[in-house]
């Protein structure tokens, strides 16, 4: 492990331990350790090809992976992706993806069903506890439907809108689970500096106020300076580093593997 | 009635959009006044019509179970025809057999289609998509071939009669016809009821996601592989209900009335008349009803059954091609297109918000 | 509600209520139907007839040609009793749920006093004309159909198929004891019942091949058939099977000894298929005559059915026998029809069940129309042996009743 990993908080939100995965032989993740700081921003970079997509899948638990993960210090690894989702994990997609047909509030509603406990027979009965979570579920998704700014087009089809306000929209869903830790991957991409800042302005502001961490994979390096307070470097598949924004920028195997061509943006 | 969207009040509000109760839902008011018709019908129309209608109610029952495995949890069967069947055969032995009263005996279809739904439920969840279409369809195709193996059990081609009507008036005031198609109209109701509320608000939404795709949906935390079994089970159980009452109407179940291509039928049905649509249902339904008997009628012979699938196909084409929310779609589009001319007509009327529905954006 | 969804909702109201008056227009008004109408003196007989036009069994269509054209030569000449017969047809596919709904659109809406069809799927019906108390009738020979003390109100026109059956063990008992019977037949209880009949006689097939409608290659059952050293063939399976079984068979050199069973002997239902060679020597009880053979070309009924049959435009199905049967069936109602005391299911049934040595144009000479038995009007058989061209008698009728067959 790289000497950047000093100052590590002590009760980390999520420990990785061993994470690794292979597809038909290739090795896409190997031997990945790390902890994500509670509360804040934490960035996981690296190339092209690193990992850092699949690394997400893994900790929401669509790849089965070798490896433990503890969600504040509770083991979820043999959890199924759905019930990672019920212990607080949620994420968003490199391409949003919303419910095309459906209203921007019915895509932030879906959030809720993280959360939400009502099966079926509920739903069928209308039963008294049903109707009250219905309606939590409700004022919990306009209001962070409102906290993106959506909330003028709350009734506009999702797939009616542009890209910003679609990445808007999948944070706003993301949000609605009340999460524990919000997974962004690539949330800049296809957005302006202005967009891309405001929006992880947003996070940040959600974080402060619910004590959710929030962890982006992301390209831009400069981005990722601005607004990460911890940062793991995935190179190949493996953990190349991790640390505060200042270390990682001066760690030479950071430099040497992947800031070289970047480093002049970076500063 | 239609698929579910929970309607959201426009713009400009600090809280949450109401949960609009369903009376103040257009659907509602439309099946209101559906009902009303259908309740009347009797009293205009011969016995002979209404045992039609009787067929076609039925037949909805099954497509409408279809729809809810196809349009709303996005599995596929094409063996819903041989649980249609089953369905009809556990009814008419247990009263044949057993001497169970009506009733009951469609209790005991809900319980055998329950069975099923779960025994095929179980594998037929984990392997989606083509490998369950292959299950289905075998099933579909085995189903006469064990009734005709088991003929000591199940009356071989001669099948199961009734040896009374399953639904006799009870008043001098209505024929059997009369009665029997309030009873299967009310069971019809409280299904689409049953159906419609099924899939609203937290369980739509949960399918919603199901459609839109497996790891968005486990994402959000839905349990799809749990809930595609409870949603397989459930239509299976409606699939039997339907083929009971379709049994009671006709008086009888012989293996000949199930052979794979009926269960391919419900599933046209099901496409053409709109797999999001609970009105689209019983349009299906009415075309497996109605259209070899039309068929028929306007060219006999040979070439009527060949008319009846010719028609069926170019239906099913148009769907594919331009309308493939299916009849009923295809008519609320064009509700929506009459709906904009008439409020253009209103022309002079303070700015109308953005139009707002789907069907408009599409 | 804001009045985006409210026009909403008055369209898809209007477009309901526009349907279900499109729906109403395509029905028929309670007071028009039933058989108020039937009481009048002059108002026609209904007879509704439901055959499989279309489907696995479309082939027997020209049956219900030959019935019509029956129908209609009895009211070109007069009708009975001044009384015009309506037949009211409608194809079932032999499915025996259309052949209910059929039924049902028959008694309820056209008032038929009595219904006609195939056979077969027919015992599906049964419970219901039970229950309406109208009289049907089936042209086939399944056993089921002579249960009558189950449905009273069932009958069939040809003989029961296992009497035929049971000729046939008995002339197998009689002069092959040692044969080696293969069966051919369809996997129906038309086989169940034949293979019931062969027992009552002793005889039990060593090989049994039932197959669905419409099978054509039986090259792998004939390969056993020959394995297990049959050397006597019962066929019992309508057009393509038979035919292309003898034909078959005649290819690879194999000469058993066939029977035919009588409904399927005929030159549509073998001999045009499998040509005259492969067939030439083999037996079957016959109790009609084909209009294809050309021993009846000089045939005076058979002259009168052919007119009958152009009359009515149907002249294209006249060689097929199962028109000839279908014109038998038709003139056996009209027969019925002309002796009835009340124009009504009760009186019809009652007449069908007292022919007296009644003539029937498809009927073999010296064959009639006997009083009911077990539901059946027919009894006699000829024995016949295809001698390459034409069917030819063998000794004399037999009749079953006498042969203790039928009690």
């Amino acid at each position: 492990m790289s000497a950047a990993s000093s100052g590590s908080p002590a009760a980390p939100i999520l420990s990785l331990r061993g994470v690794g995965i292979s597809f038909r032989g290739v090795r896409a993740l190997d031997d990945v350790t790390f902890d994500v700081p509670r509360g804040g921003v934490t960035a996981v970079i690296g190339p092209n090809g690193a990992g850092k997509t699949t690394l997400f899948n893994c900790i929401s638990g669509i790849y089965r992976h070798e490896g433990d993960i503890a969600l504040a210090g509770a083991d979820i690894q043999h959890l199924r992706a759905h019930r990672r989702a019920a212990a607080g994990i949620a994420r968003t997609f490199q391409t949003p993806t919303l419910l095309d047909a459906e209203s921007v509030f019915e895509n932030v509603l879906v959030g809720t069903h993280a959360w939400t406990r009502t099966g079926p027979a509920g739903v069928l009965l209308g039963t008294r506890s049903a109707r009250r979570e219905e309606r939590e579920a409700r004022e919990v998704a306009w209001e962070r439907l409102t906290a993106v700014g959506l909330a003028p087009v709350a009734h506009v089809p999702a797939g009616a809108l542009p890209h910003a306000d679609r990445r808007r929209a999948e944070v706003a869903r993301a949000l609605a689970s009340r999460p524990r830790i919000l997974m962004l991957d690539e949330p800049a991409a296809g957005l302006s500096a202005a967009e891309s800042d405001e929006l992880l302005e947003l996070v940040a502001e959600q974080g402060r106020a619910t004590g959710m961490t929030s962890v982006l994979v992301e390209h831009d390096v400069a981005l990722v300076m601005r607004t990460a307070g911890w940062i793991a470097v995935l190179d190949a598949g493996r953990l190349l580093a991790t640390g505060a924004p200042d270390a990682i920028r001066q760690d030479p195997a950071v430099v040497a593997a992947y800031l070289g061509t970047d480093a002049e943006v970076a500063a | 009635m239609s698929a579910p969207v929970v309607h959201t009040e426009p713009t400009g509000r600090a809280t949450a959009p109401d949960i609009r109760p369903r009376y103040r839902t257009p659907g509602f008011w439309t099946a209101v006044v559906a009902v009303a018709i259908a309740v009347a019908v009797p009293f205009l129309v011969s016995d002979y019509d209404l045992f039609n209608l009787s067929r076609v109610a039925a037949v909805a029952i099954g497509v409408a179970s279809l729809n809810l495995l196809t349009g709303f949890s996005g599995q596929v069967s094409l063996g819903q025809g041989a649980t249609f069947g089953i369905g009809g055969y556990a009814a008419m032995m247990a009263i044949r057999y057993l001497e169970w009263p009506v009733w009951v005996a469609l209790l005991a279809a809900i319980a055998v289609g329950a069975l099923v739904g779960f025994v095929i439920g179980l594998p037929a969840v984990r392997m989606g998509g083509f490998n369950l279409g292959l299950l289905t369809i075998v099933i579909a195709a085995l189903f006469p071939v064990l009734l005709y193996r088991f003929s000591d059990f199940t009356g071989g081609q001669a099948g199961v009669t009734l040896a009374a009507p399953a639904f006799p008036s009870p008043t001098d005031s209505l024929t059997d016809a009369q009665w029997s198609y309030l009873v299967v109209l009310t069971l019809l109701v409280l299904t689409i009821a049953f159906l419609d509320q099924l899939v609203a608000r937290r369980t739509g939404r949960a399918l919603s996601l199901i459609r839109a795709g497996r790891i968005l949906a486990v994402s959000n935390g839905v349990d799809v592989e749990r809930l595609k079994l409870q949603f397989f089970v459930i239509s299976s159980v409606l699939a039997a209900l339907g083929g009971a009452i379709f049994a009671f109407v006709l008086g009888l179940v012989v293996p000949e009335s199930y052979p794979l291509v009926f269960s391919i039928t419900l599933l046209v049905a099901s496409v053409v008349g709109g797999s999001r649509s609970w009105i689209g249902a019983i349009l299906g339904a009415a075309m497996v009803v109605y259209l070899p008997s039309l068929a028929s009628s306007v060219i006999p012979g040979e070439a009527s059954a060949y008319l009846a699938q010719l028609v069926f196909a170019v239906v099913l084409g148009l769907c594919v091609i331009v309308a493939s929310s299916g009849i009923a779609g295809a008519g609320r589009r064009l509700a929506s297109s009459i709906e904009r001319v008439l409020r253009e007509r209103r022309a002079t009327a303070p700015p109308t918000p953005p139009s707002t529905t789907r069907e408009e954006i599409r | 509600m804001n009045h985006q969804t409210r026009s909403r909702g008055t369209v898809a109201t209007f477009a309901v209520a526009t349907a279900a008056v499109l729906v109403l227009a395509g029905c028929t008004p309670r007071a028009a139907t039933g058989s108020d109408a039937q009481s009048a003196d002059d108002s026609p007989i209904v007879i509704g007839a439901s055959w499989p036009q279309s489907g696995p069994l479309g082939s027997v269509a020209p049956g219900l040609a030959g019935l019509e054209a029956a129908i209609a030569a009895a009211n070109e000449d007069g009708g009975v009793d001044g009384r015009e017969i309506e037949l009211v047809t409608a194809d079932d596919a032999y499915d025996p749920a259309r052949l209910v709904e059929n039924e049902r659109k028959f008694v309820e809406q056209d008032g038929a006093i009595a219904v006609v069809n195939f056979g077969g799927i027919s015992i599906a019906g049964r419970e219901y004309l039970g229950q309406k108390q109208v009289m049907g009738v089936s042209m086939a020979g399944n056993s089921p159909l002579s249960d009558i003390e189950a449905f009273p109100m069932q009958r069939a026109f040809w003989p029961d198929v296992s009497w035929e059956a049971q000729l046939q063990g008995k002339w197998l008992t009689e002069h092959a004891p040692d044969a080696v019977v293969g069966y051919i037949g369809f996997n129906n209880d038309l086989t169940e019942s034949h293979l019931a009949g062969l027992a009552a006689q002793g005889v039990t097939p060593a090989q049994v091949a039932a197959v669905p409608p419409g099978t054509a290659d039986l090259s792998a059952q004939v390969s056993q058939f020959q394995a297990a050293g049959v050397d006597t063939v019962i066929i019992n399976i309508g057009a393509p099977t038979g035919g292309a079984t003898l034909a078959y068979m005649d290819q690879i050199g194999w000469k058993p000894t066939v029977f035919l069973s009588s409904t399927v002997s005929d030159f549509h239902t073998v001999i045009n298929i499998s040509g005259p060679g492969p067939v030439e020597g083999a037996y079957s009880f016959e109790f009609f005559k084909d209009p294809s053979d050309p021993r009846y070309a000089d045939d005076d009924v058979i002259a009168q059915y052919l007119d009958d049959m152009e009359a009515s435009g149907h002249e294209k199905d006249a060689t097929n026998a199962l028109a000839l049967e279908g014109y038998g069936l038709g003139a056996a109602l009209v027969d019925a029809l002309s002796r009835t005391d009340s124009f009504d299911s009760e009186g019809l049934l009652a007449a069908w069940d007292s022919f007296d040595g009644t003539e029937n144009p498809m009927l073999r000479d010296g064959i009639t129309l006997e009083e009911s038995s077990h539901g059946r009007v027919i009894f006699q058989y000829q024995l016949s042996r295809f001698d390459g061209a034409s069917w030819v008698d063998e000794g004399e009728i037999e009749d079953v009743r006498e042969l203790g067959i039928v009690e």
